[in-house]
């Protein structure tokens, strides 16, 4: 039989895998993606009217390659659509 | 007299001046390179012919020039300048767009632009044109896009703002003369906008990584230019998508319905457009400003004479659906702005001079005040001589409607508050508006307890 090791001041006991344990684990594990989400998203108050240019710069260059990747990906797949669509037509 | 304009005065390429009432654009020699680009790449021709920048001439300067001039130019001149913070939703976003196909248009000619700054877009005919002529710059393969943080601050934040929030919050931008700052952006919209790939990238994480090196020392080599003409048609691109997707509909605003809700009867609507009409007839105007223009039906009358007519209202949601209207027929002289009368655009930008109050873009040769004078007086507690100063510094003539007490409309006004208004009367109305203005002609509408005055301003 399969064991869960239960989260909080039970952690040292054994217990059997319920439904509701599980549904346990999956909010917890939300919760604290959605806080370590949040603390890396939202900016805080703020140093960034000294100088949000620099910020501005070195995003950009970070996001670019993906963005471009992306990018190339849209313009194959638009080609593939006309080239269907062309197809169809003719 | 040589006089620089201050809406100008960063470009080191570059500024405008006025000289005699006729505005040119002085190139200085570090400006040079990149104006003889634009003009021998066929840019500029591209540009012009697709209505998307403002045509110039090159003159001999009328005036004494700058140490280090190169040319002076003549820009073709817009007849009126209007404000991000004076545009509706559609405005601002169809001047976004406008932006990222000027940039992505310079990119197929070898250039690409250096700012993208809202101010740098104009209302022309009916449509945004780009007013800059020294905004382009010579694209080296490689370089980032250096107006990247501009649009998003300039663009990308308020029309997100406008769509997620509350359109009100266009307001921002004129406390922000350089755009919303992003922080402020990501800390105003709401959770869900995480979940938008766009912003999440544009907005939020753009924010973080703003505050991140705001005050570091030891930076990643910015100078090294490594960003792939690929990977920056990917970026505008995908800015073009973010902007694409916001939208704002004008469902249950103040104003927008209002023509379905007033006490005229059809005659007396067709008399008072028929009155209009004629008072506008009798001064041949280049210049008509309408005020508290709604949608914009008298807007249309003064329109027909072929005058630019400017329409102001307070309501984002009445100035959205006349801009609507007027790009969908092609009307080509009517500019819908956003204006609220009681709190009018003031001078802003550095040293208070950067851009023009509403006061100073005037006088109009005639103002429309039609069924706005009891919300001017009676909604805002402002005693009519008030209202008839404000009136003759912004205009030659005045075309005004005057709404008694006994009308339905009014009464309304007064259902929840005290009548503290004894000197609203015809006769006291007339009273005021004879210190400031020459009565020149009168008519009282049939079926309706109101009447239109043609008024000279007496200078």
């Amino acid at each position: 039989m399969r064991t869960f090791h239960c989260w909080g001041k039970n952690k040292n006991r054994l217990c059997r895998p319920r439904k509701a344990k599980r549904d346990n684990f999956k909010t917890c594990f939300f919760v604290i993606l959605f806080v370590a989400l949040a603390t890396l998203i939202f900016p805080e108050r703020s140093e960034a009217y000294l100088d949000p240019g620099t910020g501005s710069f070195v995003f950009q260059m970070i996001i670019a390659s993906i963005i471009g990747g992306l990018y190339t990906i849209k313009t194959y797949w638009r080609n593939i659509i006309k080239f269907f669509k062309k197809d169809k037509k003719e | 007299m040589k006089l620089a304009q201050k809406s100008s005065f960063r470009d080191p390429c570059g500024f405008l001046l006025r000289h005699e009432d006729i505005l040119y654009r002085e190139i200085l020699s570090k400006g040079a390179p990149d104006y003889q680009r634009l003009m021998t790449s066929r840019l500029y021709n591209s540009l012009v012919e697709s209505e998307m920048l403002v045509a110039h001439s090159e003159i001999a300067p009328p005036f004494d020039v700058s140490p280090d001039h190169f040319k002076t130019i003549k820009p073709y001149e817009i007849d009126f300048i209007s404000y991000p913070y004076e545009w509706s939703f559609s405005q601002l976003r169809d001047a976004a767009l406008l932006t990222l196909k000027i940039t992505t248009t310079s990119l197929d000619h070898g250039m690409i632009l250096k700012d993208a700054s809202a101010y740098n877009v104009q209302f022309h005919h009916g449509k945004p044109i780009f007013i800059d002529t020294l905004s382009f710059t010579h694209y080296k393969e490689g370089a980032i896009w250096p107006a990247y943080r501009q649009f998003c601050q300039h663009f990308l934040a308020p029309l997100a703002l406008m769509s997620k929030c509350d359109v009100r919050l266009s307001g921002l931008l004129s406390n922000n003369i350089d755009g919303i700052p992003l922080d402020l952006a990501s800390t105003l919209l709401p959770f869900k906008t995480l979940l938008d790939f766009s912003l999440f990238l544009h907005i939020h994480m753009h924010a973080r990584s703003q505050r991140k090196y705001a005050d570091k020392n030891d930076l990643p080599d910015i100078k090294k230019n490594n960003v792939s003409n690929k990977s920056l048609r990917g970026l505008l691109d995908s800015l073009e998508t973010a902007i694409n997707k916001l939208n704002w509909k004008p469902i249950g605003t103040e104003w927008s319905d209002y023509y379905l809700d007033t006490n005229y009867s059809e005659t007396a609507l067709a008399e008072k457009r028929k009155a209009v009409q004629l008072f506008i007839d009798k001064c041949h105007a280049e210049q008509i400003w309408d005020l508290g223009a709604n949608t914009g039906m008298f807007s249309l009358v003064a329109a027909q004479t072929g005058a630019n007519v400017i329409s102001f209202d307070i309501d984002p949601g009445a100035v959205e659906k006349h801009y609507l209207h007027a790009r969908e027929k092609g009307i080509r002289n009517v500019l819908p702005l956003l204006q609220d009368l009681n709190n009018p655009s003031t001078n802003i930008g550095w040293a208070l001079q950067e851009r023009n109050s509403l006061i100073k873009r005037g006088p109009a040769d005639i103002c429309l005040v039609l069924a706005l004078i009891h919300h001017l007086a009676i909604s805002n507690n402002v005693p009519l001589i008030e209202v008839a100063r404000f009136l003759q510094q912004i205009a030659k003539m005045i075309i005004i409607e005057f709404v008694p007490k006994e009308d339905s409309q009014v009464k309304r006004l007064l259902a929840t508050r005290e009548d503290i208004f004894p000197n609203y009367t015809q006769k006291c109305f007339e009273e005021a508006f004879s210190q400031c203005f020459k009565i020149v002609a009168r008519q009282q509408l049939n079926e309706s307890n109101r009447s239109i005055y043609l008024m000279e301003a007496i200078q």
